[in-house]
C-alpha cells in the first residue's frame, strides 16, 4: 500500500507564539532570544526576516539590521504547551504522529484517507483548526509518499504553504534539485558530494553504489536512495519511540569566562540539571560528555566512560571534572554542555557504604523538595543565585518523555 | 657523559620509565625521561607529578657525569627498534644526545636535566618488606574494584594498611569492595596506612615484573615509597579517610555455597552475552543442589544456565551486575569460590578462603 506522509512545520514558531500571546507584538519585527545577555536569535518573525534577521545572529547583529526590532526573551513553557495542544489537533486525524521537534511533526495519514477523502483535505482541516484555536499561528504542510519528500514539500512554500508531491512527479522534481535541499544532507556532506562531482539529486540517484560506499561507508547506499526520493523510514508515534540515548543540557554563558573555578561552577549546575532529569525519567548512565565552545565559536566535546551507572549531579560533576581537567583551555569559554549517555533504565546499584546510601537519600529528598517548590529551590551552596536558565527547552523534551532540543544549538535552522 | 648498554637493557629500562610519562603535560619537560649519570651509575627518572620512578640502568660502561631529559615517546621508539642490538652508546653533550648502534645514529635534542622535578626527601621513615611479585598480585586482586572517577578522590585509590605481619589492600567504587591480605616481613612491627593512587600501584605491577625480588614498602604522612634492587617508586597519597570497610563485610549471611571458579565464570560470562547496556543484570538463583543464572534483555533474548552446588537452604533469588562478578572471578586464581548470601537487600560476599573477599550490593529494580 502506498504511504501518505504529512510533514507539518510551524512557521516562525516561537515568534508567532509570542505574537499570539502579546497583541502589541503583532505585525512587528520581533526576535526571540535566550534569557541571558549574549544569547543568539532563536527565531525571528517574518517581519524581522524581511530585514535580513536570521536565526543564530547575535542580538547586536539583529539590531544593526533592524534597529526597531523587538527582542523577546524566550519562554520555554509557552512553546512546549503550544506544541502539546497542537499534537492533540493532529491526533484527531491520525494516531500515528511523530513529534520530530517542538515545531515539527510527521503524520502518517495513510489509514485516515477513507475517513477524510484525501490528504489535502486533512491538511486544510488541520490548518483551519490551528487558525481556530491559535489565531496567528500558521504552518507549512508537505504531503508526499515518504518522510524525506514530505519534509522537502513543506520547505517549498513558506509561510502557510501546502505542497503535495505526487509519486509520478518525484523524478522530474529531483533531477536538478541541489542535494543540500534534501533533509539530512548538510553543507559539509554536500561539499563532499560536490568533490565527487555530485551536485544535484538526479546525479546522486545515479551515482555508483560502490563509489559512495567507499567514500561514506554504509550510508553511501542510503544517499543514493535519497537521491532517488526513496525513504522507507516509518513515522514513529511517541509511545513507540525507543528510549533516550542521552540526556544533556548546555548553556551559553552571560560572558566568556576563563577562570577555572567559574567554569567548574557552571559544570556543577549543568550536572545537577542533567542528574535531575535522569532521575525523573528513571535513567542512569556511565558516559559523561563535556562540550565547550570557545569565544571564537570553535566547539568540541570530550567524554569519559566509567564502570558504574550514575544519575546524581555530584557524581556526574566529578566525571565531567575529570574530563575538564584533561583539557588545556585555549580561549575563553562561551558555551558549556554536559550530557550523560550509555543509559539504562529503572535499575539502580545500591551503594555499599552507609554514608553513600545516606547521600543518595539526600538527593532523593532534594528531588522531592524541588518537585514541590520548583527547580533549584534547594541546591548546593555553590550554586545559590546561579540558576538562570530559562531560554532553553529541555534537551530531551517531548509532549511525553524526552527528546533533545536546545535553542542554543538551533543556529542555522529555519523556523 | 657517555654510557654503553645493551639494546635489551636500555629498551626495558627506558620503556618502563616512559610508561609513567603523561601523554599531555602542562610542561614539556614532563613529557621526557631524565637520564643522569653520577658516581658511575646511570639512572632513569620519570614523573607525572603524582608518581615518580627511578630506575638504575644496567650499563657496560659509564664515563663522566651529567644528564639530559630525552623526549619519552620518540626515544622509546628508537630503543624499541634497537632492542635486539648488542650495544647502544648514548653520548650526552650540550642540549642534545647522540644515540649510536649498529647501522646508524640519532642526534636527539633534549631538555636540561637540572630543570626536571626532584623529590629530595620523602616523609617515609619506616619500611616493611614483601616479595614484589606478591605485591603485584595483591594489586591485581583489588584494582578492578576501584572507581575510575578521579575526582571521587578516596574511591579512586587503593587503601593500604600495614599492621603486624599483615598487609591489607582495599579497593571500592562505592558499590562493591575488594579486599586482599598477605603476609609481610615487619621486623620493626610498624603500623602504617594510606590511600595510594591506583595509577601508582598498577605501574608498580609493571615495575616488579622488571625489578624482581624483595621490595621495601613505606607509608608516610603524604607519600608512599617502594624501594627495589633496581629502582624506586614514590607517589603522593590521596588525602582523605577511607571508610571503614570492615563494617560492610557481611558477617551473618546464612546461605552459603562453594562452587568451582571456572564453572561459575563460564556461566556468568555466557549469561552476560544476552544482556546489553540497558539491561546489564543477571538473576542469581539458589535451589536445592543447584545454582542457576538467568538473564534476559529486550530485543536480545534470554539465557538460563546452571551448575551443581551443595545447597539445601531455602530458595533464593537476587539480581547482580554480571561485570562485578566477572571482575572478581577473573582476578582470582583460586580453584573454588565461596559465596555467602543474606536477604534480598543484603550485600553478597564472594570469598576465596579469608585472604581475598569481594562484597557487592544487588541491583535494585524500580
Amino acid at each position: 500500500m502506498k504511504r501518505i506522509i504529512m510533514h507539518i512545520d510551524m512557521n516562525a514558531f516561537f515568534a508567532s507564539v509570542e505574537q499570539q500571546m502579546n497583541p502589541s507584538l503583532r505585525g512587528k519585527p520581533i526576535a526571540v532570544i535566550g534569557s541571558n545577555e549574549r544569547t543568539v536569535v532563536t527565531t525571528s518573525s517574518y517581519e524581522a526576516r524581511a530585514y535580513g534577521v536570521k536565526t543564530g545572529m547575535t542580538k547586536y547583529e539583529a539590531k544593526r539590521l533592524c534597529p526597531h526590532i523587538m527582542l523577546v526573551a524566550g519562554n520555554t513553557s509557552r512553546y512546549t504547551d503550544t506544541c502539546r495542544r497542537l499534537v492533540k489537533i493532529y491526533s484527531r486525524y491520525t494516531p500515528i504522529v511523530e513529534v520530530y521537534s517542538v515545531d515539527e511533526v510527521f503524520l502518517d495519514v495513510t489509514g485516515s484517507i477513507p475517513l477524510f477523502a484525501d490528504a489535502e483535505t486533512i491538511a486544510k482541516k488541520i490548518k483551519q483548526d490551528i487558525r481556530k484555536y491559535f489565531g496567528r499561528l500558521t504552518c507549512s504542510i508537505g504531503i508526499a509518499p515518504s518522510k524525506l519528500l514530505a519534509k522537502l514539500a513543506s520547505d517549498m512554500k513558506k509561510p502557510d504553504g501546502l505542497v503535495v508531491i505526487h509519486e509520478k512527479d518525484v523524478r522530474s522534481l529531483l533531477e536538478n534539485l541541489p542535494v543540500q535541499e534534501l533533509w539530512g544532507i548538510g553543507s559539509k556532506l554536500a561539499e563532499h558530494l560536490a568533490s565527487l562531482g555530485i551536485n544535484t539529486c538526479g546525479e546522486l540517484g545515479r551515482a555508483s553504489v560502490q563509489r559512495l560506499k567507499h567514500k561514506f561507508g554504509i550510508i553511501g547506499e542510503r544517499l543514493i536512495l535519497m537521491g532517488q526520493g526513496i525513504d522507507d523510514s516509518p513515522v514513529i508515534p511517541m509511545e513507540k519511540e525507543s528510549d533516550a540515548k542521552s540526556v544533556g543540557h548546555s548553556m551559553t554563558l552571560e560572558e566568556d569566562i576563563s577562570d577555572r573555578e567559574d567554569i567548574e561552577r557552571y559544570v556543577l549546575q549543568l550536572s545537577e540539571m542533567v542528574g535531575r532529569r535522569l532521575r525523573k525519567e528513571g535513567y542512569s548512565g556511565r558516559t559523561v560528555s563535556l562540550t565547550l565552545r570557545y569565544s571564537d565559536f570553535s566547539t568540541f566535546t570530550r567524554r569519559k566512560t566509567i564502570g558504574i551507572h550514575i544519575n546524581d549531579g555530584i557524581n556526574i560533576y566529578f566525571v565531567a571534572l575529570d574530563v575538564l581537567n584533561a583539557i588545556k583551555l585555549c580561549h575563553p569559554v562561551r558555551l558549556i554542555g554536559v550530557s550523560v549517555s550509555n543509559l539504562h533504565k529503572n535499575h539502580f546499584q545500591t551503594p555499599l557504604f552507609p554514608a553513600e546510601r545516606a547521600k543518595q537519600q539526600v538527593v532523593y529528598a532534594m528531588d522531592e523538595i524541588n518537585n514541590r517548590y520548583g527547580e533549584f529551590s534547594i541546591t548546593w551552596g555553590t550554586l545559590m543565585n546561579r540558576y538562570h536558565h530559562k531560554g532553553v527547552i529541555s534537551p530531551a523534551w517531548r509532549p511525553k518523555g524526552v527528546k533533545c532540543i536546545n535553542l542554543a544549538n538551533q543556529m542555522g535552522k529555519k523556523m | 657523559m657517555k654510557i654503553l648498554s645493551s639494546g635489551t637493557a636500555l629498551h626495558k629500562g627506558f620503556s618502563l620509565a616512559a610508561s609513567i610519562v603523561p601523554s599531555s603535560a602542562m610542561k614539556q619537560i614532563l613529557q621526557g625521561v631524565k637520564l643522569e649519570v653520577t658516581n658511575n651509575l646511570a639512572e632513569l627518572t620519570a614523573t607525572d607529578l603524582e608518581v615518580l620512578v627511578k630506575y638504575r640502568l644496567p650499563t657496560k660502561a659509564c664515563e663522566g657525569e651529567g644528564g639530559i631529559v630525552l623526549p619519552a615517546s620518540r626515544t622509546n621508539n628508537i630503543f624499541r627498534e634497537w632492542s635486539g642490538n648488542e650495544e647502544i652508546s648514548v653520548l650526552v653533550e650540550e642540549g642534545h644526545c647522540t644515540l649510536q648502534s649498529k647501522g646508524g645514529q640519532f642526534k636527539i635534542l633534549g631538555d636540561d636535566h637540572l630543570q626536571f622535578p626532584k623529590i629530595s626527601k620523602t616523609d617515609v621513615t619506616d619500611f616493611v618488606e614483601i616479595d614484589g611479585e606478591i605485591l603485584g598480585n595483591m594489586v591485581e586482586k583489588v584494582a578492578y574494584a576501584v572507581s575510575s572517577i578521579k575526582a571521587l578522590s578516596i574511591y579512586s585509590g587503593i587503601a593500604i594498611k600495614i599492621s603486624g605481619d599483615t598487609m591489607i589492600m582495599v579497593g571500592s567504587d562505592m558499590n562493591r569492595l575488594a579486599v586482599v591480605k598477605r603476609k609481610i616481613h615487619n621486623p620493626g612491627n610498624v603500623t602504617m596506612s594510606g590511600i595510594a593512587a591506583v595509577k601508582c600501584l598498577t605501574f608498580l605491577q609493571r615495575f616488579v615484573s622488571e625489578c624482581k625480588g624483595i621490595l621495601k614498602v613505606g607509608i608516610g604522612e603524604s607519600q608512599i615509597h617502594f624501594i627495589g634492587e633496581k629502582g624506586e617508586v614514590i607517589s603522593q597519597l590521596i588525602e582523605g579517610k577511607y571508610p571503614n570497610y570492615e563494617d560492610v563485610i557481611p558477617k551473618n549471611n546464612d546461605k552459603k555455597i562453594e562452587v568451582n571458579r571456572n564453572e561459575l565464570l563460564s556461566i556468568v560470562r555466557m549469561a552476560s552475552f544476552v544482556t546489553n547496556e540497558e539491561y546489564r543484570v543477571i538473576e542469581f538463583s539458589l535451589t536445592q543442589g543447584k545454582l542457576t543464572i538467568f538473564s534476559t534483555a529486550a530485543n536480545v533474548g534470554e539465557a538460563s544456565l546452571e551448575i551443581d552446588a551443595q545447597y539445601d537452604g531455602p530458595d533464593y533469588t537476587n539480581t547482580f551486575n554480571p561485570d562485578y562478578i566477572l571482575d572478581f572471578l577473573k582476578a582470582s586464581d583460586s580453584e573454588t569460590i565461596t559465596i555467602e548470601l543474606g536477604e534480598v537487600n543484603d550485600a553478597a560476599l564472594f570469598r576465596t578462603g579469608h585472604e581475598e573477599i569481594n562484597v557487592m550490593m544487588p541491583v535494585d529494580w524500580k
